[in-house]
């Protein structure tokens, strides 16, 4: 499960480095709250959820800290040791993920990459299906017009 | 009909009922734009799992993986609270378990487990939870505690717990445990390394693992040990729940 994780929260944080910092507050608040798990539950769902919340917490206390920098050219590099063609082409997702409003970003992430069905992905963000399905469709748009042919 | 984008978008992420789905479908036929728009939303999964799978492969970097890792003191304490337990358990009339260590030991092992390993080991994670498999889960519906010479898993008690649900402690090679019935599945709701492997820090004596899953089991247990004729019952009628 763990480099499951890993992969949602370096698509939530935009950045490797910084999805790695986000799971290491994921593994530590679930273990202090591993109480809280109910057996029988699936686990991987509550850990999902657990680190969507902390990511929700974590961009609103940055966006008080730091609202006058602007990080606009904020991209992850997954795959940076690959060919120049490759490289070019990852950061062109990353740049058009990192576009999207988070809401849309975490309904895409969930769905397209971790491969949950819309019930799963709502209960974890905590939505109605019907609002999933319109982020998600928004998002998909967003990104196909950004992509262009690429994708 | 219309066919409005949230629908069409489900029908392209697998999320429609048979009905829905065949109205799509004849939607589709009629026009090509919505089967290119269907097609475009495919690309798009592909691309975007594509772009993030390299991080699955990725070796997960130690300062996580260090957090979940059992440390020697670890395994020594939770020896000396397991002999603990047992020795209050013998005293005392068992009380509702708390059942906290099991879930932190599920946890951890689910994080690493789950997900990793689809198939193959005699513990698997299905539907986030960790579940008996193949040997395993056939040793634990079919064996009895009372005729088991030579086999390689091994029952090393079965009773029941406050909600009639039926549990069994085993040991099965480098792994003991306990799993309880629910439904169709053996759930694990303990595990830990037994056997040669376990004694690695010298901290474990052979056989500490058994006592562990027994000082376990007590705390978990509503009444005593089932005997040989209650526990072939139980198999008999399915290990459900009563």
């Amino acid at each position: 499960m763990l480099p499951r994780l890993r992969r949602f929260a370096a698509g939530l944080a935009r950045d490797l480095v910084a999805g790695d910092d986000l799971c290491q507050m994921t593994i530590e608040r679930a273990l202090r709250a591993r109480d809280q798990w109910a057996p029988g539950t699936r686990l991987d769902s509550w850990m999902y959820r657990i680190m969507r919340n902390i990511w929700i917490d974590e961009t609103r206390a940055r966006s008080r800290r730091d609202k006058t920098f602007a990080d606009e050219e904020a991209g992850m590099n997954v795959g940076a040791q690959g060919e120049q063609e490759a490289r070019v082409e990852l950061s062109l997702v990353d740049r058009a993920l990192a576009k999207l409003p988070d809401e849309q970003r975490e309904a895409i992430l969930l769905v397209m990459v971790e491969g949950y069905g819309y019930r799963e992905a709502a209960e974890i963000i905590g939505c109605p299906v019907g609002t999933l399905t319109s982020r998600l469709v928004r998002g998909r748009d967003a990104l196909q017009e950004m992509l262009g042919e690429a994708a | 009909m219309t066919i409005d984008p949230e629908l069409l978008a489900a029908y392209a992420d697998g999320e429609l009922g048979p009905a829905e789905a065949a109205q799509v479908e004849a939607a589709i036929a009629a026009d090509p734009a919505l089967a290119d728009q269907v097609a475009a939303h495919r690309r798009l999964r592909a691309t975007l799992s594509d772009h993030f799978a390299p991080i699955v492969d990725m070796p997960v970097p130690e300062r996580l993986t260090a957090m979940l890792a059992p440390k020697d003191n670890v395994v020594s304490l939770a020896s000396v609270r397991a002999a603990r337990e047992e020795e209050r358990a013998r005293r005392a009339a068992p009380s509702r378990w708390m059942m906290g260590g099991a879930l932190a030991a599920s946890l951890v092992l689910g994080l690493f487990v789950g997900g990793q390993f689809p198939g193959g080991g005699p513990i698997v994670s299905r539907d986030g939870q960790l579940v008996a498999s193949g040997a395993l889960d056939k040793a634990l519906t079919t064996q009895l505690a009372s005729a088991q010479n030579g086999a390689s898993t091994r029952i090393l008690v079965s009773f029941k717990t406050g909600d009639g649900r039926y549990c069994r402690g085993f040991e099965s090679g480098t792994t003991a445990g306990i799993a309880c019935r629910d439904a169709d599945r053996w759930t694990i709701l303990r595990s830990q390394a037994s056997g040669p492997m376990a004694a690695s820090g010298g901290y474990r004596q052979a056989g500490s693992a058994d006592a562990d899953i027994m000082a376990a089991a007590q705390t978990m247990a509503a009444g005593p040990a089932l005997d040989a004729g209650a526990e072939k019952a139980a198999r008999d009628t399915g290990w459900r729940a009563r």
